[in-house]
């Protein structure tokens, strides 16, 4: 498996409600796409951050509580991180859903749900990483574009 | 009169969030007596890809959609032609977004306005300001299972009451947010889309011979092509990205659901746990012929008297009046028959509220066993909008179970 492209970083709350794009350079066209996108933690574990979290937005929100425990039905929170994918002529999809790790392919005829398939041309791609949440001190999140064979 | 099909506008499949294909969406949504759904995945419309095939199979007619979800609202978008990229626009400019929508040929209403927000359910509380509602084409009202009884879904609401009290002309629908189905889910709410019947079919005729002139033109173009451009001048790839782009542009892009996205646009909506409220307002011309009288009364099927139109004017739900009458006579309407098998709903006297920007107009009790009624009564001036509400009792739970869009009314008489 040829690897196109490998990138990684960290994040914070602070880079939360943000997106990062990544550009690449496709010098040929492929068969086939892959991509392996994966990020860590996914939960935050730190029950009192958490309480302190949930019980700001419940106040933000307009959500009352009316017993002191009444944060724990939205706990726990979670960082999400979305991908999304465009080509260098059009728009190919996007994997907005909740898993931590994640491995997308895209041929001609096929493509992974999210995504659209088609020819994969050479040119410059990006890669837009989604940071609808970021609850953990830190987040790494690592992606990897590969060429061919299967995941 | 309106022909009114049952819909869901808000649902998803495992193309993005959702834990259901979109074969078992269309066959759950058949099943729940559900003829049109809007597919509205996060993000992404990939799921169109196996549309006609679905439809075919299931009798099921499903609307290109997208959910825009953003990091300071998800919004609705449904009826686009291409896709619209959600990541180019913040926080400050959303009605920018919005347009773009309407360029592509989508309404773009607001999902969900009051679930609670970030970090808990990312973006789904509405954080964008709006200058302009106009631009807005309608509220999701009511949200999830039994939506009625929630207190987000009675925010929403109350904001759509209060937009239309400014005279702010939207609409509001309920919508599923529909991830998976499972044998014990509570009921959900159902948006029936109003379509002129004879209006609608000259607009699909005229859009599908729109539509197959527009590609007689686009093969003429492709034959021609060659012929104008040598073969060294174009760029291979260019071509297979071009023709690929058309090929996913051929997904989303349908002429005919335009109806329904009109009638949505329109606001000839009616949102309802079970039975169907059907409203609508006659205008006597008394000068014309001075011999209309008012009627008020509740009528069964077999007891409705017989109507001289001949010098009156109706108005539909989602129409405005222009009248500088002083009197109005509404005509609400409640079926049971339609769509009967899949709801229950218990013996009892419904209550009927007809409301308005004044505040409550007018009530009545209505029989949940009959399969159809009629409630005529008398506009007092001024009004500026009107709708019909219904309340009664839903699976152990009391509370408004029923509710059609607006009737507007300009330039109603004050003396």
């Amino acid at each position: 498996m040829n690897v196109l492209y490998e990138a990684s970083g960290t994040v914070n709350p602070k880079s939360t409600q943000s997106h990062i794009a990544y550009r690449f350079m496709l010098h040929e066209p492929v068969q086939s796409l892959n991509i392996e996108f994966s990020y860590e933690p996914k939960l935050l574990e730190d029950e009192q951050l958490t309480e302190q979290l949930i019980t700001r937005a419940m106040k933000q929100y307009g959500y009352e509580q009316q017993r002191a425990e009444d944060w724990r039905k939205y706990a726990p929170l979670q960082n999400l991180l979305t991908l999304s994918l465009d080509d260098p002529y059009r728009h190919r999809g996007q994997a907005h859903r909740m898993d931590r790790v994640q491995q997308h392919r895209l041929t001609e005829h096929e493509a992974s749900p999210g995504f659209w398939p088609g020819s994969n041309p050479a040119g410059l791609w990006t890669v837009t990483i989604s940071l609808h949440a970021v609850v953990t001190e830190q987040c790494h999140y690592k992606l990897r574009i590969t060429e061919g064979g299967s995941l | 009169m309106l022909r009114w099909t049952p819909a869901e506008l808000h649902t998803h499949t495992f193309h993005s969030d959702g834990s259901q294909s979109l074969q078992e969406l269309a066959q759950a949504a058949k099943q729940a007596g559900i003829d049109v759904i809007a597919l509205t995945d996060h993000n992404t419309q990939s799921g169109l890809m196996d549309r006609d095939g679905i439809e075919a199979s299931t009798g099921l007619r499903i609307i290109a959609g997208m959910e825009w979800t953003t990091f300071y609202g998800h919004m609705v978008t449904i009826g686009l032609q291409q896709y619209v990229d959600w990541r180019q626009v913040g926080q400050g400019d959303i009605e920018k977004g919005i347009h773009l929508v309407h360029e592509a040929g989508g309404i773009a209403g607001i999902a969900h306005p009051f679930r609670i927000g970030s970090p808990i359910c990312t973006g789904c509380y509405w954080e964008y300001p709006i200058h302009d509602w106009s631009q807005v084409d309608y509220i999701e009202v009511w949200s999830t299972l039994m939506p009625f009884m929630k207190q987000d879904s009675q925010r929403a609401f109350a904001l759509w009451t209060e937009l239309l009290n400014e005279g702010h002309r939207l609409a509001a629908t309920s919508g599923r947010d529909w991830h998976r189905t499972l044998p014990d889910d509570a009921p959900a709410a159902i948006t029936y889309i109003g379509l002129n019947p004879i209006g609608e079919q000259k607009l699909e005729e005229v859009e599908q011979k729109l539509d197959r002139d527009q590609n007689a033109a686009t093969e003429q173009r492709m034959h021609e092509q060659p012929q104008t451009n040598t073969p060294s001048s174009i760029d291979p790839s260019e071509w297979v990205a071009a023709h690929d782009q058309a090929e996913q542009h051929a997904s989303i892009h349908r002429s005919d659901d335009h109806s329904y996205i009109e009638a949505i646009r329109s606001g000839r909506l009616s949102v309802t746990m079970g039975p169907l409220l059907d409203l609508y307002a006659v205008v006597h011309h008394y000068e014309a012929t001075n011999k209309h009288e008012v009627t008020e009364g509740i009528y069964s099927h077999s007891l409705l008297p017989e109507s001289d139109h001949s010098a009156c004017s109706i108005y539909q739900i989602g129409d405005v009046i222009h009248t500088g009458h002083q009197q109005l006579q509404l005509h609400i309407q409640l079926d049971r028959k339609i769509r009967h098998s899949h709801y229950e709903l218990p013996s009892q006297k419904l209550r009927l509220v007809m409301m308005s920007d004044q505040g409550i107009l007018a009530e009545t009790k209505l029989d949940s066993e009959e399969p159809w009624q009629e409630w005529i009564i008398a506009v007092p001036a001024p009004t500026k909008w009107l709708r019909a509400e219904l309340y009664g009792y839903f699976h152990e739970v009391c509370g408004m179970l029923a509710f059609t869009n607006a009737i507007y009314i300009d330039g109603m008489n004050t003396e």
